[in-house]
């Protein structure tokens, strides 16, 4: 791949690296700092020989370029974290708390959709996806901005595709409870589990 | 019924079953073990359609963000340092032939107290000449080569929405209202989108936030062209940035694009300002989609070639 096209296929998703900076970091100027990181790493000749390289098993193209972005960009957060988790009052919540990864084979909520209101359910929605913690945000993200299927989740973090379901299973519940649990605000938001409640 | 209750007749692994199918994420096996549940649970298409809606919903939640205008051009300088960089590690031979010098009169080049000033003088008259030219290449430049990249990237934009479906997320409005509601704040301007309609023809599809190069915001909208006997169904991309005035296009003028001079001759491109607005409108080039939907925005037959 010449460099002019490869450059041009990397800027192509400069937005899409900006709002993964953006939701792992929850700080602008920190996602700005992480993405330009990236795109330093991207440009170096070495790394867009192993793009070429990746590309030619088959692994490239335009989704290809995007998943490595991706990749890179999860890759510097997380190595910045841990090394800032090393420094006296590091951020421990990360990496500190066990998790069982078995997704919980339980029924995810069942809605009357003729009284959803999903236009007016989004802020509230943003409130919570804040609040989850960035390995839930970065597969949401992944997962429902940029339509990354579980396998293509599972390639960027390195990780097995069952975790991915599971961070996926995990942080929708969050989401779905959060949007239950102020009854009032499930009026103001015309939102009305089926049967009542 | 609430969820307790749901979970009370729930069959094992039933929650992953329905949300891989909500993602599409089903192998064959448990696509017919799911319809063999369906059947005994009808209520499960309810629980994928929440399912769907909330993926929907975060989708609109998450995605409403760009980078801004001045980490693209930050970025933009990064890449051409490390282009120029690696020029230079490509050794001498990659930056051209060196000067023959030792062709000149030995007696201007070296020697002589004056020697110094003549450097001096050289080096700033070849400035002057360089930053000159560079100037006149530049203004002669910029425009049609920032025109070329801006349609190559969304003639290939067009064409990866349609054959990749992992693209799907970025459209996230599936209603001109809430479109407009959320491209025209970002772009600063009214939109002008097609009256279209079933019955016309031309049914709007979807649209969604893109990524124009050197754009601070640009929108991405699809449209479907109905086949008919004369051609086939056409899918048709209608892009909208700020007029900056980069694109060196006249108000008032529909242009028709050489999109084989751009690289992109897979695709037709139509292109013009409207407001404060550019809006760019591509289509596969076998067909009409292009006039289809300008019709529908009751606007002239491109006049103009670029």
């Amino acid at each position: 791949m010449e460099r002019d096209q490869f450059e041009k296929l990397a800027m192509g998703h400069l937005d899409a690296v900006y709002r993964m900076a953006l939701h792992l970091t929850r700080r602008p100027e920190e996602a700005e700092e992480l993405v330009q990181e990236v795109y330093v790493r991207a440009f170096r000749p070495q790394t867009i020989q192993r793009f070429e390289d990746q590309s030619a098993d088959g692994q490239g193209g335009t989704g290809g370029m995007r998943s490595w972005l991706f990749a890179i960009c999860h890759n510097v957060f997380y190595t910045r974290l841990k090394r800032e988790a090393r420094q006296p009052g590091s951020v421990e919540e990360f990496f500190g708390e066990a998790s069982n990864e078995t997704p919980p084979d339980e029924a995810p909520p069942a809605w009357d959709r003729s009284q959803l209101d999903w236009e007016h359910v989004d802020g509230r929605l943003k409130a919570a996806i804040e609040e989850l913690k960035p390995e839930y945000r970065e597969v949401l993200l992944m997962w429902g901005v940029d339509g990354l299927k579980y396998r293509e989740i599972a390639e960027i973090l390195e990780i097995a595709i069952g975790t991915v379901m599971s961070r996926l299973h995990r942080a929708r519940k969050l989401l779905a409870d959060r949007l239950q649990e102020d009854e009032g605000a499930l009026d103001e938001l015309g939102i009305r589990e089926r049967g009542g409640r | 019924m609430t969820e307790r209750a749901h979970n009370q007749n729930w069959h094992e692994g039933l929650g992953p079953l329905i949300r891989a199918a909500a993602d599409d994420e089903l192998s064959a096996a448990d696509a017919e073990r799911l319809e063999r549940i369906r059947d005994e649970h009808p209520e499960v298409d309810e629980h994928i359609a929440f399912e769907r809606a909330l993926r929907a919903a975060c989708g609109r939640a998450m995605g409403d963000v760009q980078a801004p205008a001045a980490l693209r051009a930050r970025v933009e300088t990064l890449m051409a340092e490390a282009r120029a960089s690696a020029r230079a590690e490509d050794g001498p031979e990659a930056a051209g032939p060196a000067p023959e010098l030792g062709s000149r009169d030995r007696s201007f080049w070296a020697g002589g107290p004056n020697a110094v000033v003549r450097w001096l003088a050289l080096g700033v008259a070849a400035v002057l000449i360089g930053a000159l030219s560079l100037t006149i290449w530049q203004v002669a430049q910029a425009r049609p080569a920032y025109r070329t990249q801006v349609i190559s990237f969304v003639a290939d934009e067009h064409h990866r929405c349609l054959t990749d479906e992992s693209s799907s997320g970025k459209f996230v409005y599936a209603s001109m209202a809430d479109l407009e509601a959320s491209l025209e704040p970002m772009l600063g301007a009214d939109l002008r989108l097609p009256e279209v309609t079933p019955a016309g023809g031309v049914e709007f599809v979807d649209g969604g936030r893109c990524g124009v190069p050197g754009a601070s915001g640009s929108g991405h909208i699809r449209f479907q062209v109905r086949a008919t006997e004369e051609h086939p169904r056409l899918d048709v991309s209608l892009f909208v940035l700020p007029d900056t005035g980069s694109l060196g296009i006249e108000a008032g003028t529909t242009y028709s694009v050489d999109t084989a001079a751009c690289g992109v001759g897979f695709a037709e491109a139509v292109l013009w300002s409207d407001g404060a607005l550019v809006y760019l409108m591509v289509a596969e080039s076998a067909g009409e989609g292009c006039a289809k939907l300008l019709e529908a925005m009751r606007l002239p037959e491109p006049t103009d070639t670029i």
